[in-house]
């Protein structure tokens, strides 16, 4: 009883007075950049994609090692199933710019396009970064409320020409710095992609991680992504990221 | 003594805007048979409610026995007690069978309920419908069916019978056969009856006549 | 004649009527028996499978919200565990849920230590139990078999592995007879959690007592920051699918009871309008106020009975649907008692008395006289 006397008061209070927001979109950024800071997770999920004309490839289950730090950051994604994907990796860096490989024996890489779609999924490599929080551009459009949550809207933008995504909207949590809805946008302002969360879970530090996951692309194709299972402590050892520290000959070639 | 005593009985409706009787005096013995007589509105009915405690009166006096109305702690028990109804559209319950309509008044006062079914059996036999007691009302007759409620009004051995135009829903031939069974009864248990009626025949029969208009009686006749 | 018959004559002369509010309340008693059965089955399945196993206390982080407690290296925690007094056994294992075929819901997939008393109670009926901790076999539950169609011989695939299923076995808990388990080796290296477990679990010796109990759930809590100790009780009650499914039985039970007096409130309402003038020639023929308000308590506490015996029979009837359905098998195991059936008839009982409350005491005031005159 009291929890819904609460619920009531903070809907009543949420909706009659809205707190005006004593954070900067630039100070926003920079939380949300370290929200992903980590030494070593492991996040498993499934992936479910709708193509456009309606068609489901086979379900895939992926295997995501990560670790983040505000100078480097570094994913290894590993194909569980299906067969065709089993076995496969890809493996991505973040010095600045972002670097792909793909492989499937250390000594036997190539590079790949960070915008690339992973496993023709609509999940691509380049937005698990989430480069547009380190953008010198951002700006609070207002405040929305998505799923019952309030979340405000910032708008990054980037002066990188070469940069496929040229802005970015976000609704983000700020309290549980989580972005709730991600639109992703070409220099033209032409809609890229939607990334909604759907469910959540809590992170052992108390933050929400998204859970359930719903990217639409500009074709209306959709990829349903659910994490279901983890480790935040996940052990990254000197073999984890090895494929990115030693280039294989066939990138080397490629990059003479 | 008289059984009925009635002082100045008035009754008003809507804060004395509809005086439905002004200023009755009356006195009824025992095992009299009284009909009250008189044109529609008159008071006749209000009258018999306001003796059966179905009613409250605005002002005067009402005593059954020894028993004044102002004092009556629990009107309902004082009416099963004292008080037997006969209706003229019968009122019996369409899904109970003739004998457990006759049981109806007895139902919630405790007793032993053996000994209810008994003398509601005797009743129905005492008038003439033996062969009736597990049928149901909407397969009787009218004749019939007021019997069931004579019965019904006898059960608890009232003092007094209350009855509204008792013959007004029968044809004649049922209707002098009810008043017979009715008269007969009440002399041979000594009751009290009261009855309504618009019926001259029927009112010729009873000891004295009460004539109301416009709720004050204007006169009587005795048999 | 009586009241009762009364009552239930006034009942059956509107069939119609009765049978839908019958119908409502066992509708809301159903849902209360199927959803609290459930949760309470799933709590005492899932205590069952630790009180099986022998263990006396488990120690795991102490997690926010999510189904399965996160993982954490054993072998720091053990050595702590181990010198604590009448810690007897420290056994880690892991348990996840993951899918096991193509188009299946997920199944509980446990990892236990091998030649650990954890497997001492499972009961094999077929096959035979993994020979070494490296060796790439499940055994799998007697549930869990009919639900997978596997049988000994044949493979499955976890997380892109193929185990060889070399054993089936019988559990008294339903959450094991539906789970698959391998060594806890083979789990950390499919789930790549490389020396890691989610739940510690200790056996004390014969000599401990409910005070060395918690004082070995304080010494845990002093020096293990991050970790608690809990009994399997303790444990399951924070399970957030427990914690969801009681929840969800509590609210049921709270909408189903408010939907049952309102139903049954109006019924009696409108059955007492309709039948003024009947009231009036009851009160007319000498019924007391007191045995017209029991007339319609009585009306009130019938319907909500037979709702209540028709909606526990319904109740019972879902909740065995729902643990043969493809999505819940293995996972519910509904947990019915007579003292709770008992309790569902009283709660019935009592929102018959909570709908009838105004509806006889507005009976009771009709006045004789007007009752009479009604149409």
């Amino acid at each position: 009883m009291m929890r819904v006397g609460i619920f009531i008061l903070e809907l009543f209070s949420s909706m009659a007075y809205a707190e005006p927001l004593t954070i900067s979109a630039q100070d926003i950024a920079a939380k949300m950049s370290s929200a992903k800071y980590s030494n070593g997770f492991e996040v498993r999920m499934n992936v479910f994609v709708t193509k456009a004309n309606g068609a489901h490839p086979l379900p895939m289950k992926l295997a995501v090692i990560g670790q983040m730090a505000a100078d480097k950051q570094r994913l290894l994604i590993r194909g569980i199933s299906p067969k065709a994907i089993r076995g496969h990796f890809v493996a991505a860096e973040r010095i600045g710019d972002v670097r792909v490989i793909k492989f499937q024996t250390t000594n036997n890489s190539s590079k790949l396009d960070p915008y690339s779609q992973l496993f023709n999924s609509g999940l691509v490599i380049w937005d698990m970064f989430s480069p547009w929080w380190g953008w010198s551009t951002q700006i609070l459009q207002g405040r929305e409320r998505i799923n019952k949550h309030e979340c405000e809207r910032i708008h990054s933008r980037t002066n990188d020409l070469r940069s496929v995504v040229q802005e970015v909207e976000s609704c983000v949590d700020i309290h549980d710095r989580i972005s709730l809805r991600t639109r992703l946008y070409d220099s033209q302002h032409v809609l890229l992609r939607t990334a909604s969360v759907q469910n959540f879970m809590r992170k052992s530090q108390g933050l929400l991680a998204a859970k359930k996951l719903t990217i639409v692309g500009a074709d209306q194709s959709k990829t349903e992504i659910e994490i279901y299972s983890g480790d935040e402590e996940y052990q990254v050892t000197a073999e984890t990221f090895a494929a990115l520290e030693h280039p294989s000959r066939n990138e080397q070639r490629k990059v003479r | 003594m008289p059984i009925l005593s009635i002082n100045n009985l008035v009754l008003h409706f809507d804060d004395g805007k509809t005086r439905a009787i002004e200023g009755v005096d009356l006195e009824i013995e025992a095992g009299e048979f009284v009909a009250i007589v008189g044109p529609s509105g008159s008071g006749k009915s209000s009258l018999l409610n306001i003796i059966g405690t179905l009613e409250h009166p605005s002002d005067g006096e009402i005593a059954l026995g020894n028993q004044h109305y102002s004092a009556i702690k629990d009107a309902s028990l004082f009416r099963r007690e004292n008080i037997g109804f006969i209706f003229q559209s019968f009122n019996l319950i369409p899904t109970l069978s003739t004998l457990d309509n006759v049981i109806v008044p007895t139902v919630g006062c405790g007793g032993d309920a053996g000994e209810y079914t008994a003398r509601a059996e005797s009743l129905l036999i005492q008038l003439g419908l033996r062969d009736r007691l597990g049928q149901f009302p909407g397969k009787l007759s009218g004749g019939e069916r007021q019997r069931v409620a004579i019965a019904r009004a006898l059960i608890n051995r009232p003092r007094v019978i209350l009855a509204d135009e008792p013959t007004g829903s029968l044809d004649s031939v049922n209707a002098t056969q009810v008043l017979d069974i009715l008269t007969d009864l009440v002399k041979q248990q000594s009751l009290t009856l009261i009855m309504v009626t618009h019926d001259a025949t029927v009112s010729a029969r009873a000891d004295r006549i009460i004539y109301m208009r416009d709720g004050k009686i204007e006169g009587g006749a005795t048999a | 004649m009586n009241l009762m018959r009364f009552a239930l004559n006034s009942l059956l002369r509107r069939p119609a009527r009765t049978i839908l509010t019958v119908s409502a309340i066992a509708l809301g008693i159903a849902a209360i028996v199927a959803l609290t059965s459930i949760a309470w089955g799933f709590e005492a399945s899932w205590q069952k499978a630790n009180d099986a196993r022998g263990t006396d206390l488990i120690v795991t982080r102490t997690s926010s919200e999510n189904t399965m407690p996160s993982p954490f290296r054993a072998e720091k925690v053990q050595v702590v565990l181990r010198t604590l007094p009448h810690v007897q056994e420290v056994v880690g294992l892991l348990s996840e849920l993951l899918s096991v075929s193509a188009d299946g819901p997920p199944v509980f997939v446990f990892g236990w230590l091998y030649d650990s008393y954890l497997w001492d109670h499972l009961k094999l009926s077929q096959g035979r139990w993994p020979t070494d901790d490296k060796e790439s076999v499940v055994v799998i539950g007697a549930l869990a078999a009919e639900m997978l169609n596997k049988k000994i011989g044949d493979h499955v695939e976890i997380e892109g592995k193929s185990f060889l299923v070399s054993g089936i076995f019988e559990s008294n808990a339903v959450v094991e007879n539906g789970a698959v388990i391998m060594t806890l080796a083979q789990a950390q290296l499919v789930t790549d959690k490389p020396g890691k477990v989610n739940v510690l679990n200790i056996k004390v010796d014969g000599s401990t007592n409910e005070a060395d109990l918690r004082h070995i759930k304080q010494q845990v809590k002093q020096t293990l920051p991050g970790y608690i100790a809990i009994t399997s009780g303790e444990l399951v009650s924070k399970n957030a699918v427990v914690i969801i499914s009681k929840a969800m039985s509590s609210a049921t039970i709270l909408i189903a009871s408010l939907v049952g007096a309102l139903v049954v409130f109006n019924t009696m309402l409108m059955s007492i309008n309709e039948r003024t003038r009947e009231i009036g020639i009851l009160l007319a023929l000498g019924w007391q106020r007191i045995t017209i308000m029991k007339l319609i308590f009585s009306e009130a506490v019938m319907l909500t009975v037979l709702g209540g015996m028709m909606g526990i029979f319904g109740g019972v009837a879902i909740a065995w649907g729902l643990e043969h359905v493809e999505l819940m098998r293995g996972k519910i195991d509904a947990l019915f008692s007579v003292p709770f059936f008992f309790a569902v008839l009283g709660l019935s009982v009592f929102l018959g008395i909570c709908g009838g409350i105004y509806p006889a005491y507005k009976a009771s005031r009709l006045l004789p006289s007007a009752a009479l005159r009604h149409e």
